[in-house]
């Protein structure tokens, strides 16, 4: 039975790919992709809302063939929350104690790898993929994935015009993202 | 008032419409010789793979504008008056970027990754990065130790995770100046460009840095995938097809990644590292 204090994975808007031994989510609604190590993944699969902590603790153990703590588990859903993976954020067990201190805790204790979620920004659109090192409008404007004509970073990307050197004011631009 | 406030006033009257790897383009102009430029990059930059469409009733149109007056260059898109130069060499390049981004953004089949790609002993190298990474330098200095050159600016990827050869004149940067790219045939770099499709033999996620030493870092497929993501061209576009694609390569081969030093001596480093079986201690 579903419990409001049992986690739910989310489902929507998401593209989920297996991979050998992790899974890798990818969220259409921030464009972040993450990466679910074996663990992380295990503890996400068995938040169906019917599940509780301790009930995701027994079936990951019994998955990995051996004993694991609750800790585990929070610790996992502790990354599932801030990945924006679990339809409602549960707050953390660990109160006044930082992950740090967590893993610390359970990191030899545990018999399996620890729960470990990598993650990433996929860039803002096609032209985040080209990068420049402009130094003057022109330049940004004459390599490729640069945004506008107009619009020159001079900082390694071409997404938000600020002045360059060598300009008196902010370029301006059409776009309007 | 100031060059950027400038309003187009022209209409356009030349039409050029093609279609490339099922992306279909239309750019407009106002002026025939600067069309008459516009059609030789183009078929330039896509080795000459564009057909000739006559018809405009085609839906999913990307459509460009070129245009010039008063000797002020314009560039639009989808209709709208984007941006403008007082050069006109600016704006074809940046016209062909935004041409050849669209097309692999949107290539049906095909995931465009911004990469360099070599053929080594059968087998694929891509080595993805961004613009100024250097990807054009280290894959000059790999042919010229005997790779097969496929391209220095995507691989472009079947749904089986072949890659295929994308083999234009190398973009070299630092022969005229710093930031100008001069074309460099692969046949002056004394190698040959690859045609058959080739299975990828290795990923390589690597960066210049002056000094570096080679420390080369097996990644799991899970965080292989990650890496390459930023380059993917239609990773937003076509999530599901590009993530299945990067997952059958990085489940097919080895993931490595490593800082590197001079493209010159690190060519040979590599390529024995190929040859000796991609041994990495270290795993993450």
């Amino acid at each position: 039975m579903k419990n409001s204090q049992n986690p739910v994975a989310r489902k929507n808007d998401l593209v989920v790919q297996e991979v050998t031994d992790e899974v890798l989510v990818y969220d259409l609604s921030s464009n972040k992709a993450h990466c679910l190590n074996q663990t992380a993944a295990m503890v996400w699969k068995s938040c169906d809302g019917t599940n509780s902590v301790t009930d995701i603790a027994r079936l990951v153990g019994s998955e990995a063939g051996g004993h694991i703590s609750e800790d585990v588990v929070w610790l996992a859903i502790d990354q599932l929350n801030e990945s924006d993976l679990l339809e409602q954020e549960l707050r953390s067990s660990f109160a006044g104690q930082s992950r740090r201190e967590v893993i610390k805790k359970i990191g030899l204790a545990s018999m399996i790898g620890l729960p470990i979620i990598a993650s990433l920004v996929a860039p803002s659109n096609v032209l985040a993929v080209g990068s420049c090192s402009c130094t003057s409008t022109a330049q940004c404007a004459s390599q490729t994935g640069c945004q506008n004509l107009l619009n020159c970073n001079c900082a390694g990307r071409c997404a938000d015009p600020v002045v360059c050197p060598g300009q008196t004011e902010r370029p301006t631009s059409t776009d309007s993202r | 008032m100031s060059e950027a406030e400038l309003v187009f006033q022209s209409k356009f009257d030349q039409e050029f419409l093609f279609e490339c790897y099922g992306v279909v383009v239309k750019v407009e102009s106002n002026a025939r010789g600067l069309m008459l430029e516009i059609q030789e990059r183009v078929r330039k930059a896509f080795l000459d793979r564009i057909e000739i469409l006559e018809s405009s009733d085609i839906s999913g149109i990307h459509s460009f504008g070129a245009g010039v007056e008063n000797g002020v260059y314009f560039y639009f898109e989808k209709g709208s008056q984007n941006s403008q130069t007082g050069s006109k060499s600016i704006l074809l390049n940046f016209l062909e970027s935004m041409i050849r981004l669209t097309v692999a953004e949107h290539a049906v089949s095909k995931v465009f990754i911004h990469a360099g790609v070599i053929g080594w002993k059968g087998k694929a190298i891509l080595i993805p990065g961004n613009s100024y990474s250097g990807k054009t330098t280290l894959v000059a200095e790999l042919v010229k130790n005997g790779a097969v050159y496929y391209s220095d600016e995507y691989a472009v990827l079947d749904e089986h995770g072949f890659v295929h050869a994308f083999a234009r004149p190398l973009a070299m940067r630092g022969i005229e100046s710093k930031d100008t790219q001069t074309d460099i045939s692969v046949e002056s770099l004394g190698g040959v460009a690859g045609e058959e499709p080739l299975r990828v033999g290795m990923v390589l996620i690597t960066k210049y840095r002056p000094g570096a030493k080679w420390d080369p870092k097996l990644l799991n497929p899970g965080n292989g995938v990650i890496e390459m993501i930023p380059h993917t061209i239609p990773i937003r576009f076509n999530t599901k097809f590009a993530l299945s694609v990067l997952n059958i390569v990085a489940s097919g081969t080895l993931v490595v990644k490593s800082q590197r030093n001079d493209a010159k001596k690190f060519a040979k480093i590599l390529l024995t590292f190929f040859d000796n079986g991609l041994n990495c201690d270290k795993i993450i």
